[in-house]
Parts: structure tokens; sequence; C-alpha cells
């Protein structure tokens, strides 16, 4: 029985089998070790807390999606996010949010607000704020992701520019 | 005077309290991300905004190992922290009740510990320090979301509530893993904090909250009193209930655990932590303990390796610390006559 080669890059025996079935289709991968961990496949050990629970939180929502964008503040790619389980900073957290399942077990939407709130408004150094467009469509990744909660706050901002 | 230098209320389960919060700069890369240069701008940064508070500021770049593995002991440092090189550090308040990691996992992670039960004085301090670092800084938070950490899995308010707990009487009756249990459907997770994962050396384990994104600071504080309560209950009946079947066998373990403290040429630390462990419980069974015993709780801390090996140099060997210990001791449990004791 000869031994199947690597999808990806032909050069290297197929160690990693990879089957996922999204919404009844059903899509497979044979790749060599190298190239699943490039494309964030099989690997294991992200979460080692003992309290978390023990699947990925960060499976892939869609089938072949690219996964090369990074984050403009940090550089950290989503495919590494993805992989570690961890992000590079808070702009991550904007970039990436949408195209990550964020509600297993950490619970709901945090409603606490800001703990005290500063005496007199800040002034914001040159906030680069999302334009309509942009915002815009990451509403529409959202939805098309099924997260709704973050929907919710892409739609309240797109209002909040709208009106201004 | 750090938690551990003081002496906790009697009868009390509860060696100390504490409570932590993360929070990261605004637009600033987490510190994993940092270069050594930039992590020391966010640690300026961050010890300017509490200048107020007048902390001591501790760079790890510039610290001496056995000054950090020290810090780590006495849980004013993570051990991740005390792997970081310049740039992160602490930032350590004059009364010795709060320490800022500075660049560990988030760029700020914020505890107070206080000694015994007190969990409102040390969320109401903690608060105290956030409002502080809220005015002055610009944290990373999203509607939502809430404080934005490093680990999704920290979301929300970012807050941990834990306390050290005895519970020597939960653990004999054989009632441990029920109690972790139940905790854990509850929402709180307990491990030991001395001996191998859930056993607890000495009979001391930390309960501490699961983090959960939607959980306000106020909802975590009063859940997690009505479980130190529950536990605290738990360990009164279990202490009883022993009690009633075997008081003297345990009164025999108690006053044979004095004998050794008071004349033991050597003692290792795992030793000592079960020996104070079987005071503690006579102590808080109401025996009739002589009054020194209660100086014990300090030493719990003092008398770990890296403590002792900063006050007395010559202390590299485990060897010489077993004599050290041991000689503490016996010093510590010499009789006092009721004039001598203060």
């Amino acid at each position: 029985m000869s031994q199947k080669m690597c999808e990806s890059c032909g050069a290297h025996p197929a160690t990693v089998h990879y089957r996922e079935t999204v919404n009844g289709v059903t899509n497979q991968r044979y790749l060599c070790a190298e190239c699943a961990r490039k494309e964030g496949i099989g690997t294991s050990g992200i979460f080692s807390e003992d309290w978390m629970k023990p699947f990925s939180l960060f499976a892939p929502k869609t089938v072949g999606q690219k996964e090369s964008e990074v984050c403009p503040v940090c550089q950290t790619s989503l495919s590494r996010i993805r992989r570690e389980g961890k992000f590079g900073c808070s702009a991550c957290y904007d970039a990436f949010a949408s195209r990550l399942d964020m509600t297993p077990f950490v619970g709901g939407g945090y409603r606490g607000g800001r703990l005290g709130k500063p005496e007199a408004p800040k002034a914001k150094p040159e906030e680069k704020k999302d334009s309509v467009s942009d915002l815009k469509k990451q509403l529409q990744e959202a939805v098309k992701a099924e997260n709704y909660e973050l929907a919710a706050i892409l739609r309240d901002r797109i209002r909040g520019e709208e009106a201004k | 005077m750090y938690w551990y230098e003081k002496k906790p209320e009697e009868g009390g389960i509860v060696l100390s309290t504490r409570v932590r919060f993360a929070r990261n700069l605004e637009g600033i890369p987490f510190p994993a991300e940092l270069k050594e240069e930039e992590r020391g701008k966010v640690f300026s940064r961050i010890r300017e905004a509490f200048s107020e508070k007048d902390p001591m500021a501790v760079d790890f770049g510039e610290t001496d190992d056995r000054v950090k593995e020290a810090y780590v002991q006495t849980h004013l440092a993570s051990a991740a922290l005390a792997k970081g090189g310049k740039g992160t550090g602490l930032l350590l308040s004059r009364e010795g009740d709060v320490s800022v990691m500075v660049n560990e996992e988030d760029h700020l992670r914020l505890q107070v510990i206080l000694t015994g039960k007190a969990i409102r004085p040390a969320f109401e301090k903690a608060m105290e320090w956030m409002q502080v670092g809220e005015k002055a800084l610009d944290f990373a938070y999203r509607d939502g979301l809430g404080y934005l950490t490093r680990c999704p899995t920290n979301l929300g308010a970012a807050m941990r509530i834990s306390v050290m707990a005895h519970l020597p009487a939960i653990v004999a009756t054989g009632s441990m893993n029920a109690m972790i249990r139940r905790l854990n459907d509850a929402g709180f997770t307990v491990r030991g904090l001395f001996g191998e994962g859930s056993r607890g050396g000495g009979n001391i384990f930390q309960i501490s909250n699961q983090m959960s994104r939607d959980k306000t600071p106020e909802i975590i504080v009063e859940s997690f009193s009505k479980v130190v309560t529950q536990v605290e209950e738990w360990e009164r009946g279990a202490k009883e209930a022993l009690l009633k079947d075997a008081s003297l066998d345990l009164e025999d373990r108690v006053f044979r655990a004095l004998g050794i403290l008071k004349y033991a040429k050597k003692m290792s630390y795992q030793e000592f932590i079960s020996l104070y462990s079987d005071l503690r419980f006579g102590r808080e069974a109401q025996m009739a303990l002589p009054a020194e015993t209660e100086q014990l709780d300090r030493l719990l801390i003092d008398l770990m390796p890296a403590p002792m090996l900063l006050r007395d140099g010559s202390l590299g060997e485990a060897d010489a610390r077993d004599a050290a210990r041991a000689k503490a001791l016996r010093e510590a449990l010499k009789e006092r006559r009721k004039e001598d004791a203060s």
C-alpha cells in the first residue's frame, strides 16, 4: 500500500488526515505535518489550563477560507491567533473578533461598564476610526458568521456614525 | 507589612485573601509582542500613572534571581513574571498590600493580598488603585467583550478573587473531592498550593472564581463571599464530626506535632507545613495550646527556601536550611512567661 503524499506540497508523506463537515458538506485534506501546521489544522495543546474545555475555541467557521490577514497594529496573523488561542493586541480584537467564535464558555456579553469613570472626558489622540463602509463590511461578515452579538455592536456604531 | 507578616483572626480557616485585575493599554501590543525597549516604555508609563500612590518599583531586568524567587514564593510575583527580563517587574505599595505586575501576560496585573478573610476590603482596595489607573491610562476595553486581555478567557471584568484556606477536616473525612466537584459546578476552582495537583501540602488550598466574561465585579464578589462562608461551614462541620469520634487521637496528634516542632534539630519545609497544619487544626478546634503557637503563621512564608536564602546567603544547601528552619522554630516556640508574651 503506497503512502499518500501531501495534497499541498506533494513533497512529504501525508501524516495528517483532516476531515470537516460544515452544513452537510464534508471536506477532507491529506497533509504533511508542516503544511497542516501552516493551515492551523490538527494542532492541540492550545489550552493547557485545567479549567478550560478541551475543544478549540477558534475552529475555522468556513471551509477553505484564506487566512493571510494580519493585525494592522501588531502584525499578528489570524491563523496564529487561531493556533495559539491568544491575541497580540487590542486591535486584533477589532480586526478579527467577527471571524472567531467568541461565545463558548466565556459567558455572554459583558455589561459591567468601565470601573470608575474619569473625572473629565479625556481628549482622545488621533483615533483611527473605521469608515462606515468598513463597519458595514464587518457587519456583513459578522452576520454571515452568525455572530449576532458583534453584529449588534457594529450596527449601533454605524448608526452612531451616520447620525453625525 | 506584607500579608503574611500580620496575624489573622483566631479560629479562622482562611489564611489570606487576594483580588487581582488584569488590564492592557489601548493600541499597544501585548507584552509577548513587545521588544525589551518598548516594554521599558510601558513600565515607565504605568509607573508614572500610579505615582500618586508612591509605590516601590522593581525592574526585574536588574534584580537578582534570588530576590525574584523570593517575590514568587511570597506571592507578590508569579513564576511567569520572574522569567521576564528588562521592562518587566513590580510596583509595590508602601503598605505591602498591593503588588502590580507589569508586562507579565498582560501589561498590568494588579493584586491586593490581605491577611485572613478580607474579601470586601481587598476588593475595595483593588478598586481604589484601579480607579487611579483608569484615570491616568487608557485601558483597552470594548462593549460586550469587557476589558481586553491577551488570553480571551480573561475577558470581561478580568478579575479573579481567591482565598488560601486551611481545610484539614474536609481532607481527613475524605470529602475533598466531593467539595471540589461542588465548587467546580458552581463556577469555582480549587487547587492545592503547596503540594501536587489537587493534594494540598499542609491541607492548604486556593479557592478562586472561574473567569466568566459576563460577570460584573459585584456579582463575583457576592457569589465568592457566599462560597467561602459555605466552605467555612463545611470545614467546621467536618471538624465537629472528627472530634466527636476521635478527640483523644486528634489531640495526641496535635500535641505530638507541637513536640516535634519544639525540639527537632532539622526540619524540611514539607514536614514543617504538615506539622503546622496539625497545630493549626488544634487552634481552630480550640484545643488548649500554648500562646507561642499563635506566632507561627508568618513562618509559613518566612521559612520557605527563597525567603530564607535572601535573609542569610549561607543557606544555599537544603541541609543548611533544614537546620536553620528547625532552629527558628525552636526559638519561636520557646515557652514564654505571661509577662514576656507580646
